[in-house]
């Protein structure tokens, strides 16, 4: 019996005593460190989700029980998931469900899409997956949804009528599909939150790039999910033709918008560099544009 | 027993119409059905070979229509029109409150004129009889209801709805079927087939004692037992009532007319004077309905853009017959009436705004309801090319070429591929690649700059079918710039290296 107890001890303490040379004091011992960015490949969208999200310390992390999250997919499109204009609507539906798993007390998802919302929420087949899955899809034509708020620290997009849920939601996660994109360069994190807001012609009319930028100084998504399965290279964001289309097979996960857009870039073929909202966004400290020195995590789910 | 059947069909065909006018019913055989019924759009579309969806069924239906007619007299107008419903409703209105009625008479001249003229419009590839046909109307009618829905537009449209609408409730209180007895060329027509149909009620010799007959009859047609043929609707109720069915439908033919008392002294039809009034007034109404088109009715050149299936901005505005059903049935509403817009040949005709929405990429709804032909229907892959404009760039006040900011709406919306992205000093601005552009108007509606657009869509005159989206494909990669000394597209491009675990990064 005594053998046993010291047995248990000891393997209780040893794990402890060999990370405390390298962390540090021993609270930050007892907490394993997390990668900023989790990069999955070669599995479906919703295996490379619950890999990804396990990497990164797991949802739990960003939805804590009893509270409310949105889920913001990029639903801008009257276009089905084969098309690659929108989000893969399985790693939508797998997690709403995890969100649900995780103790939520309600799982929201809305886009305030380019063309019709019924049109775009019933062909992507998001709407579907989220109610399927226990979440509850929210409109967004109706203006009475939307608040107008200042956006502190911006020069150009003061204030904005934004969604209610994405102000009112205790987490928000943010899921865009990596695409293409004529006036912005790219699609992914930033870009996605355009969705949010009622008036997108503001956006066009004065700097789309400094908006995009200015837009997250109101509030920065909790986790960010880049859907980069089926990748729209050239000719986005609608995109004309599925030639354009590359099956990528991956996933970027990571609670930094900015992060998470440079190495979605590079998965376009791009370097982080020729998206002009990725630098300013750094230089505003929306995030950390250097890949070098953050924490990767790679996975390859391929058998 | 006839009123109640009759209550029937004519309740269930006013709420067919009703489903049918506000897009509730889209399953593709009814609305043919219905459409069959709609007689002088459907001869319209004859002589164009211009059918309207499952067209075929629908003059089948038309042919029905006027076989039935021509034998058994104007069962269509006492069991199924709706408009004459709405006037029976309008003559009890009137009743209840009391106000003796009177019968539509003393207009014979001026119904075989409006018929004449009609059928004059027709032969000349006109739809300008839409001002006096029954069902066009009732489209205005319950495009009423849209406009007040949507906030107008409250134009010529408008006005000619409110116009029937008054006409076929209002005048009804004290005549009875006003319309039918007095302009409705459906009618007249129908009235001219009754008259020589074997078919119909007849009276076998009463001088009309007990006058039951002459009280039901909602038309108001039966006086001293005699029936008035330019009147009778046929709809049975005096047969019904008539305790010695000496009124009562019966089939005279060649082969019994014999057997019979004559029918000549029975039913009343067009005396001489009457007959050679009529006459006057139909060589009167061809000639005017002749020179009315070539003066008035005439189309000038293209002034708006006009829905896919619609072929040409002549053809179109030709056969239109102004029923608003296309602009209930527009998901994105950008199907609005014209108003006076296009002037008299084209008054009330249905065109695009552009300031108001564009032309859905994914939907071809109004090409599956036109009743008349003018917009022909084309499955959704052959109208997502079917070009009804023309974008161009107004670049004095486009975003990147005058202020060199990004912005990309317009391109952001494109369907085709019409639009790209190009390097232009330091921002990315709208380049057109015209042989994908379907004029939608996806970008002039997107477009963020005020008051005007930078990027306005032209009509087209004659619509044309256009190339497929190509880029990315080897023979006409408009991604790809290496042969103008540009950038490699990606699929051009040598693949990036990758680092460890598959990454680019």
């Amino acid at each position: 019996m005594l053998k046993l107890g010291l047995t248990a001890a000891a393997g209780g303490l040893l794990p402890s005593f060999l990370r405390m040379p390298l962390l540090g004091t021993e609270d930050d011992a007892s907490k394993p460190a997390q990668p900023d960015l989790v990069a999955v490949r070669d599995g479906s969208p919703a295996r490379m989700f619950d890999a990804g999200i396990k990497a990164l310390g797991g949802l739990g992390r960003f939805v804590k029980k009893g509270k409310t999250v949105l889920v913001k997919p990029n639903i801008g499109w009257d276009k089905t998931p084969s098309e690659g204009a929108t989000t893969n609507p399985d790693l939508v539906g797998r997690i709403v469900a995890a969100a649900c798993e995780a103790g939520a007390k309600k799982v929201y998802c809305f886009d305030h899409p380019v063309n019709r919302e019924e049109d775009c929420y019933r062909r992507s087949g998001i709407a579907d997956a989220v109610k399927r899955n226990g979440g509850e899809m929210r409109s967004s034509s109706d203006i009475k949804a939307y608040r107008r708020v200042a956006i502190p620290g911006a020069k150009v997009l003061k204030e904005a009528l934004v969604h209610e849920l994405y102000l009112d939601c205790d987490a928000v996660i943010n899921v865009p599909i990596l695409k293409s994109h004529g006036g912005g360069r790219m699609t992914a994190a930033l870009k996605n939150l355009m969705g949010v807001v009622w008036d997108r012609g503001f956006w066009h009319r004065n700097d789309l790039q400094r908006c995009i930028v200015e837009f997250p100084l109101l509030r920065k998504p909790d986790l960010n999910v880049v859907d980069a399965f089926l990748v729209m290279m050239e000719n986005g964001p609608y995109g004309a033709t599925t030639d354009d289309l590359d099956m990528k097979r991956m996933q970027l996960l990571s609670a930094d918008a900015v992060l998470v857009d440079c190495a979605a870039a590079k998965v376009l073929g791009r370097t982080p560099e020729s998206v002009p909202y990725l630098k300013m966004a750094a230089e505003l400290g929306v995030g950390s544009m250097d890949l070098d020195r953050a924490a990767i995590k790679r996975i390859s789910l391929k058998v | 027993m006839v009123p109640r059947i009759r209550l029937l069909t004519q309740s269930a065909f006013l709420a067919l119409s009703l489903s049918v006018g506000f897009g509730l019913i889209a399953d593709r055989h009814v609305v043919a059905f219905y459409h069959g019924l709609y007689l002088f759009p459907t001869m319209a579309s004859l002589p164009w070979f211009a059918l309207p969806p499952l067209g075929f069924f629908s003059l089948a239906v038309a042919a029905g229509l006027l076989s039935v007619t021509v034998l058994t007299g104007r069962l269509y107008c006492a069991f199924l029109c709706p408009v004459g419903f709405l006037q029976e409703i309008s003559r009890r209105v009137g009743q209840a409150l009391g106000l003796a009625g009177r019968p539509t008479t003393g207009w014979t001249a001026v119904r075989l004129l409006v018929l004449a003229s009609g059928l004059a419009f027709l032969a000349k590839r006109s739809s300008a009889y839409l001002y006096f046909d029954h069902f066009s109307s009732l489209g205005r009618v319950y495009g009423l209801f849209h406009a007040l829905r949507t906030g107008g537009p409250f134009g010529a449209n408008f006005i000619l709805g409110l116009a029937f609408l008054a006409v076929v409730m209002l005048l009804p209180l004290r005549w009875p079927r006003w319309f039918c007895g007095a302009l409705c060329p459906s009618g007249t027509l129908f009235m001219l087939m009754q008259a020589v149909a074997p078919g119909k009620v007849r009276n076998a010799g009463c001088g009309g004692g007990c006058g039951k007959c002459a009280a039901v009859c909602p038309s108001l047609c039966i006086s001293d037992g005699r029936i008035d043929g330019k009147l009778c609707i046929n709809c049975l109720e005096c047969s019904s009532v008539c305790a010695e069915q000496v009124m009562a439908f019966t089939f005279q033919g060649p082969w019994n007319r014999g057997a019979a008392p004559s029918s000549a002294s029975a039913v009343g039809f067009l005396n001489r004077r009457e007959f050679l009034a009529g006459a006057g007034s139909s060589v009167a109404g061809w000639a005017a309905g002749s020179w009315a088109k070539r003066r008035f009715f005439g189309i000038g050149p293209a002034a708006a853009v006009v829905p896919p299936g619609g072929k040409a901005y002549a053809t179109f505005l030709e056969r239109c017959v102004a029923c608003d059903t296309c602009v209930s049935v527009c998901p994105s509403g950008v199907l609005v009436p014209a108003g006076r817009g296009l002037g008299l040949g084209g008054l009330a005709k249905v065109r695009l705004d552009y300031g108001v929405s564009y032309c859905a990429y994914e939907c071809n709804a109004c090409l599956g309801v036109c009743p008349s032909g003018a917009i022909s229907y084309f499955p959704l892959a052959a109208k997502k090319r079917i070009r009804i404009g023309k974008s161009r760039i107004i670049r004095e006040i486009c975003i990147p070429y005058a202020f060199e900011r990004d912005c990309g709406a317009c391109q952001e919306q494109c369907p085709t591929g019409a639009l790209s992205m190009e390097p232009f000093r330091s921002v990315y601005a709208p380049v057109q690649h015209e042989d994908y552009c379907i004029g939608c108007g996806a970008c002039q509606f997107a477009c963020p700059t005020r008051p005007r657009k930078a990027i306005v869509v032209d009509p087209v005159e004659v619509h044309a079918f256009v190339s497929p989206p190509k880029c990315g494909s080897k023979i006409d990669c408009r991604t790809c710039a290496v042969g103008k000394g540009g950038q490699a597209c990606w699929r051009c491009r040598p693949a990036a290296a990758e680092e460890a675990g598959g990454f680019p990064f």
